[in-house]
């Protein structure tokens, strides 16, 4: 139980000290949301258009950041030591622990910045439900990058590679939390609108983190 | 595309079946060919 | 498999599929008298083929009285002679009918086919294309299978480590996204007639095209990979594994509760439920045509293994050839 705690421990340790993961997530969302202002200058932007535009911030943003898990241990050589130290189970829920509170991190900085930069279009009128697809949202993106960085860190070329990966298989994630992130901006009582959305998003979370928890040993053990 | 128009059933129709014969027609080339290599 | 080694299989399979695209597309279509009224009424089309069992003639009036395959009772204007002495009482005929809107009348167009075999039903929108059924539905049927079949051939190969299961997965996976690739063409013709253009994002269309990129990112991973087979192999058959994990949501979640063209959508915008797989489990389609489909499916079902086997045999004589070179 321990054992976990401290690869999160680690993790953490790391950020705090080089502030790479989360600084760079930041400047993603700042620069995507300088640009969107940028081009739409005075311009009346729909709810359609809000929810797509933070699901694409937040999604490349996630691959800027989350896929730093694996894919450094990698490039400095420390995976051999995590995995002496550690079971795979351990690193693997630590890793998850910590990715789910980047993300989510990610995602309150993401709707800080919507807030202010977009106060005039973006009113969010039902916030329990946009906050339960955001959370759940994050949860999935989280989940995903997460044992699919562990696959490319264990590939000799690393680069480009999770996004391309990484994309598809989020893509019926993120259609359902834009869906359902849409819905909440345009109407107060969401929940009916937004039910098959959300047991979209919990289904498919659940589903990612079972299989990657049964898959990761695989991965991980050479 | 107003004989195209007219004509919906044929070129959705021919489309099909040639999809599948030609894919049935291929196949078995293929599987000459690997019998060949695979009795060499 | 050793089924496929067989020439007398293959040429069986060969006729059986040649027989069935026939079939597809010789059986006549048959509607109701509602269709043809609400279809004229509608301005969709004059001219509706229905079928209907002749009760009656009146050689004076040229009244045929019909009943139809809901129990209406309707009457045609057989005004030809020459179409009223080809049937007689208790046939079933299959005719071209023009509803004239103005005195509410039948009139015969042309006499299709007298005592047919089996005939389609009138899908509504759809008209002649509904018989594409039993070609892009199937197709889409047997992906979903290939996929599965390759999740489960990468599942095993993770566990007993067997290079043979690897390869079954590839090929599986390979002739999955063909037959999802065969799916989206041949849907996007028909949806060029149906609907007016040949891609309009349609909830299943966008997913369909998700899945294309979820395979096509298995193959280019694999092919991206410089690593040893072994390792190569691993890597690939967990993406597998979790590739799979969206399909169910792509294919039978997403396209049911988000608006769509496609029968079944959660708008209701093409009405009702999906035709065959829905949650209330009941199938709303025409027995005829939903046994023709499954003959299609089964049909298309072996020209996938066909694939996959002889996909798997190609592999195979590579990896001997780079193991003798």
């Amino acid at each position: 139980m321990s054992s976990w705690q401290g690869v999160l421990r680690k993790d953490l340790a790391i950020e705090f000290r080089t502030r790479y993961g989360l600084s760079a997530v930041i400047m993603f969302l700042l620069i995507t949301v300088a640009v969107i202002l940028y081009s739409t200058p005075g311009e009346q932007l729909q709810p359609s258009i809000l929810s797509a535009l933070m699901w694409i911030a937040l999604f490349f943003g996630a691959m800027t950041g989350l896929s730093r898990s694996f894919i450094a241990e990698e490039e400095r050589g420390t995976s051999l030591l995590l995995r002496l130290y550690a079971s795979g189970e351990s690193v693997f829920l630590g890793k998850l622990v910590y990715n789910v509170g980047l993300m989510l991190t990610l995602a309150a900085s993401a709707l800080l910045f919507f807030e202010f930069f977009f106060a005039r279009d973006f009113h969010i009128r039902d916030w329990p439900m946009f906050l339960l697809q955001l959370s759940l949202g994050a949860i999935g993106v989280a989940a995903v990058s997460t044992i699919l960085s562990a696959l490319i860190g264990r590939a000799s070329q690393k680069g480009a590679l999770l996004p391309i990966v990484a994309l598809p298989v989020l893509m019926p994630l993120v259609i359902a939390a834009t869906d359902a992130m849409r819905i909440t901006l345009e109407v107060s009582n969401a929940w009916d609108g937004v039910r098959g959305d959300i047991l979209i998003l919990v289904s498919f979370d659940m589903a990612m983190v079972l299989v990657s928890y049964v898959l990761f040993d695989v991965i991980w053990r050479d | 595309m107003n004989f195209l128009e007219h004509n919906a059933l044929y070129v959705v129709g021919i489309i099909s079946a040639v999809i599948w014969l030609g894919l049935f027609f291929f196949m078995f080339g293929m599987e000459r060919r690997v019998r060949k290599l695979e009795n060499q | 498999m050793k089924l496929f080694r067989s020439n007398i299989f293959l040429w069986c399979l060969g006729i059986a599929l040649a027989i069935q695209v026939y079939i597809a597309f010789e059986t006549p279509i048959g509607g109701s008298f509602s269709d043809a009224k609400m279809l004229a009424m509608n301005g969709v089309q004059d001219v509706t083929p229905i079928k209907a069992t002749l009760l009656s003639y009146d050689p004076v009036t040229k009244l045929g009285r019909f009943r139809d395959l809901y129990d209406d009772t309707g009457h045609v204007v057989m005004s030809d002679k020459a179409y009223a002495t080809k049937a007689a009482v208790g046939d079933v005929l299959v005719m071209s009918v023009a509803y004239d809107k103005q005195t509410a009348t039948n009139n015969l167009v042309d006499l299709i086919r007298v005592n047919p075999m089996m005939t389609f039903p009138m899908i509504q929108g759809l008209g002649e294309l509904g018989r594409n059924m039993l070609f892009h539905v199937p197709m889409s049927m047997v992906a979903f299978i290939a996929f599965l079949m390759g999740t489960i051939y990468s599942i095993l190969y993770l566990i007993k480590k067997d290079f043979d299961y690897d390869r079954r997965a590839r090929a599986s996976s390979a002739a999955g996204l063909l037959f999802t690739a065969l799916a989206t063409i041949t849907g996007s013709i028909w949806a060029r007639f149906s609907w007016g253009t040949f891609w309009n994002w349609d909830p299943r269309e966008t997913s369909i095209f998700i899945l294309l990129l979820i395979y096509g990112a298995y193959f280019m991973l694999r092919s991206l990979l410089e690593e040893s087979e072994d390792k190569k192999a691993r890597i690939a058959a967990v993406y597998n594994i979790i590739a799979f994990v969206t399909v169910p949501f792509l294919m039978f979640i997403l396209p049911r509760i988000t608006q769509s063209l496609h029968p079944g959508g959660g708008g209701g915008m093409a009405g009702g439920e999906a035709p065959i797989i829905n949650l209330s489990g009941k199938v709303h389609t025409d027995r005829t045509l939903l046994n023709m489909h499954w003959v299609s499916v089964f049909l298309f079902l072996f020209v996938f293994l066909w694939l996959k086997d002889v996909y798997t045999r190609i592999l195979r004589l590579q990896d001997k050839q780079t193991e003798e070179n």
